[in-house]
């Protein structure tokens, strides 16, 4: 079944530029985080949800409104015109709802509404903060400061700060676990934190660490136990929380360029893709990368393991991939932000339709044009179209966690977009 | 009987809402049915029948490396309360429509001549004369004990036998479908555990699940050395897998280990210590609770209903009812003690066997937070209820104003029901761990086991003290 892609025509676009209750003198200085809250209110032939956005250390909440669409494909025809989304907020000052005071915050992820509390950020230097509806400041912190496992300078140096002042954080699928890394300053060694979100929100219940490695950019958890961390050597170590302080098994990605970013499936639980600085995109099936480092039929022993991905794909004209998410409603939709700032969706069905985990024969599918066109859904050029100098950056895109294929992205210049992708199914 | 009552309180009841017993018979021949093991635990599924007006559930029973499934059936009221036997033990709605009313009070009335009835009651029907074959059979092992997992899961219960080793079993495979085998090697001696001098010292091992059930923890002793292992293993993406292997230095046996939530648990040693650890943070446990008054630690087991509370019992029969968030503030507070002093960690209440009868076994009740059972060296069920206690208590009163309740008072309040199980029927009855269980979904429901295979599957009738 051959697919063709309107590409570039949206099913639905707005965006907005938000006007700020206080002064902000120069909004390309201030870093930004994007994400969705979980909430979804039907109303009137839209529905209600959420973007959370943060700058410097403010965090914004603001309602859009999304079509609902009419549910026959033969009526839904591509939008030319920017919605009307954000109406409800255009024109208002916005105030922040939170606010990490003396931190940038550099990644957010929405809780829910339920818990005790709504929204885990993480600062620039590693720091985390536990937000609560109706509380301003933190509930709960854990705060990295200089001392002996972190080198303060380092984290803030001005010299590149991008380089080092590199954390991240992932929760686990229960919610009960984080798990964080950070750098450890100028040192060959990075730092794993196991903190708690159940019992004790915050404390620190294991520090691990990882020798030989600068910067742990990216780590994820696979399920509620099972999590993984990428690195600045090129490997991918693979954890259980519940394990001692090694790895269950690690994959080495040496080709390609530097491994830049590193995503799961929360729907398959078995698949994850990485993205190279050389605009190269794998997916991986974890199960075959950990039964090829124990399988011996086609090497000795001590040799390293044969690890295959399952396809790769690229970015055209060697775009760097700065994140990759998979989508929380499909497991084969798959987003990559490039190193422009553009964002490309994937559509992971045609690899995986000639995929056989059992096979043992098989190899990666390599990018070839046919793979590439079956896969590359749509492409959103964002920030790059109007400015030259946008440079594509982590947590600044975001999936909608429960309306299907809705992306939430924020510019350099603080403008706020969510779209649809248009995409007719030509099954001709 | 009554004799035994006294010492409790005038008139403790020992009145059954339901008594039944059977003594199995087996397809395959056993010959002498006092020489081996035996442990029982409930299959958490209840199958009403209305038009019977009964309700079914099952009871998984081992004798020595085979697993029975016995087929139970009570009468419907057991579980839903709306009809006859809870109105005559608690004060219903006064807005119950007339009819049903009197409904009620003619079920209640045949409820008492019930119960005046020395005859027992017939939940075994169904199985009675019928050859038991084994469902399962964990061959070359003993059973000591079983925990039912859930039968949409891919394996349906966990057992674990005399030398640690663990196996996992699915409805329909009678054989283990994982297993984590202990055998002589460098970190077991196998000798010790296979010990046939003193084979109940050094051969007990245990295990506990985590709430979500994803992760399991066992224990089991490192053969004759000052050191007993625990280890981490995986019960949700490959069940079996051994995650991690912790030592308890200075001590033989860690007999106990019972989850408080997914994540924190608590081990029991002999060195009178128990230890609270999470599955995820580093080699040493959170923080501990040494007990060195009143003998032996023997048993210990968590609240799953409130998820702070735990029972310990010791070798001199008493039993102390403790709050772990209290165990662990004390561990920091040093307002009435010398940084470096041992912590003041005091137990909420303390409770004993009549006679010093040793606690060989608690449990606590899967349905109510403030009952436990508690069962005697001689094989008698204690039944306990804290409501009193947690009427008079109250957890954020800090200081100890409020006048403890006399022991006696306590005891007497506390103190339900008392089984005598096996102890009546033969002297030779010695406490084993895992002999009985409490049903995980209705009420009061507990099935114990005697060395002579007879089983016993009782509800006690309760009287609400005034």
């Amino acid at each position: 079944m051959a697919k063709t892609y309107k590409q570039k025509s949206y099913e639905y676009i707005s965006s907005l530029k938000p006007r700020f209750t206080q002064r902000v003198d120069n909004v390309f200085h201030h870093d930004k985080a994007f994400t969705f809250s979980n909430k979804i209110i039907p109303q009137e032939g839209t529905l209600g949800t959420s973007v959370i956005y943060s700058q410097g250390s403010d965090i914004y909440e603001m309602d859009c409104a999304l079509p609902l669409g009419s549910e026959s494909d033969a009526k839904r025809q591509p939008q030319t015109e920017y919605g009307d989304a954000f109406k409800s907020v255009e024109g208002k000052p916005l105030s922040p709802k939170w606010v990490y005071q003396g931190e940038t915050v550099a990644k957010m992820e929405y809780l829910g509404n339920g818990n005790e509390t709504t929204l885990l950020a993480m600062s620039k230097n590693g720091s985390l903060a536990w937000f609560q509806e109706g509380v301003k400041v933190p509930v709960h912190i854990v705060q990295e400061m200089m001392g002996p496992a972190t080198s303060y300078a380092a984290m803030h140096s001005h010299v590149r700060p991008n380089n080092l002042a590199v954390s991240d954080f992932t929760l686990s699928y229960d919610n009960e676990t984080v798990v964080k890394s950070q750098s450890n300053g100028s040192e060959e060694d990075s730092i794993l934190k196991i903190i708690d979100n159940a019992g004790k929100p915050s404390e620190i219940l294991r520090t691990i660490h990882v020798p030989g490695t600068t910067v742990t950019h990216t780590v994820k958890f696979f399920d509620n136990h099972l999590y993984a961390s990428c690195s600045d050597d090129n490997v991918i170590r693979f954890w259980d929380t519940r394990t001692g302080d090694k790895p269950l098994f690690i994959l080495e990605d040496p080709k390609n360029g530097s491994l830049n970013a590193f995503d799961s499936s929360s729907v398959s639980n078995n698949l994850f893709v990485t993205g190279t600085s050389t605009g190269f995109v794998k997916l991986w099936d974890i199960r075959a990368v950990e039964t090829a480092t124990t399988d011996l039929s086609k090497r000795q022993n001590g040799e390293d393991p044969i690890q295959n991905e399952i396809a790769n794909f690229y970015h055209k004209g060697g775009d760097a991939v700065v994140d990759v998410q998979f989508s929380y409603t499909s497991p084969y939709e798959v987003f990559t932000v490039g190193g422009t700032g553009n964002i490309y969706h994937w559509d992971m069905e045609y690899a995986l339709s000639n995929y056989d985990d059992e096979d043992p024969e098989r190899v990666p599918q390599d990018a070839s044009e046919e793979l590439q066109i079956q896969s590359l859904r749509f492409l959103h050029t964002g920030g790059s179209r109007r400015n030259p100098r946008q440079k594509g950056k982590r947590n600044t895109v975001a999936w909608h966690p429960i309306v299907d294929d809705v992306i939430g992205t924020v510019d350099d210049d603080s403008l706020v977009t969510i779209y649809k992708p248009f995409s007719l199914e030509d099954s001709a | 009987m009554q004799r035994r009552n006294t010492p409790f309180r005038r008139g403790t009841p020992s009145l059954y809402h339901h008594l039944s017993m059977l003594k199995p018979s087996f397809v395959s021949r056993v010959d002498n049915v006092l020489h081996y093991d035996k442990t029982i635990t409930f299959r958490s599924e209840i199958i009403p029948d209305k038009a019977k007006g009964i309700l079914s559930t099952s009871l998984l029973y081992s004798q020595g490396s085979d697993i029975y499934e016995i087929d139970c059936s009570l009468p419907l009221e057991s579980f839903y309360p709306s009809s006859s036997n809870k109105k005559s033990t608690k004060n219903e709605k006064k807005d119950d429509n007339k009819d049903t009313t009197t409904k009620d009070n003619g079920d209640k009335e045949n409820n008492e001549q019930k119960n005046k009835t020395a005859s027992f009651d017939d939940a075994f029907a169904a199985v009675e004369g019928k050859r038991l074959s084994p469902k399962w059979a964990y061959l070359g092992e003993t059973v000591s004990k079983m925990s039912y997992l859930d039968s949409s899961d891919d394996s349906t219960m966990i057992a674990m036998s005399k030398n640690g080793s663990l196996a996992w079993f699915r409805d329909g495979i009678k054989v283990p479908v994982h297993i984590v085998q202990e055998m002589m090697g460098p970190s077991t001696s196998y000798a010790a555990m296979h010990s046939h001098v003193r084979p109940n010292n050094l051969a007990v091992s245990d295990f506990g699940l985590s709430s979500n059930l994803d992760t399991l923890v066992k224990s089991h002793s490192n053969g004759s050395e000052e050191d007993s292992i625990l280890k981490i293993i995986d019960n949700a993406g490959k069940p079996g897998e051994i995650l991690r292997t912790l030592h308890v230095p200075g001590t033989t046996v860690t007999h106990t280990v019972r989850f408080f939530d997914n994540y924190l648990y608590g081990t029991c040693s002999d060195d009178n210590t128990l230890r609270f650890w999470d599955t995820r943070t580093a080699e040493k446990p959170l923080f501990i609770l040494t007990e060195h008054q009143n003998g032996r630690l023997n048993s210990f087991d968590t609240s799953q209903v409130t998820g702070e509370l735990f029972v310990t019992g010791s070798s001199t029969g008493v039993i102390k009812l403790w709050d772990i968030r209290a165990v662990e503030n004390a561990t920091t507070d040093l307002t009435h003690r010398q940084n470096g002093e041992d912590p003041i960690q005091n137990e909420l209440v303390s409770l004993y066997h009549s006679g010093g009868d040793s606690v060989a076994d608690v449990a606590f009740s899967e349905t109510s937070s403030s009952e436990f059972i508690t069962v005697g060296g001689t094989g008698n069920v204690y039944h306990w209820d804290m409501e009193y206690l947690f009427g008079r208590n109250d957890d954020d009163n800090e200081d100890d104003s409020t006048t403890p309740a006399a022991p006696e008072e306590l005891q007497g309040q506390c103190l339900k029901f008392f089984h005598t199980a096996g102890g009546r029927r033969t002297s030779a009855q010695q406490g084993k761990r895992n002999i009985v269980a409490m049903h995980p979904v209705i009420d009061d429901l507990v099935c114990t086991v005697t060395p002579d295979s007879q089983l016993s599957l009782y509800r006690p009738l309760k009287l609400r003290s005034v």
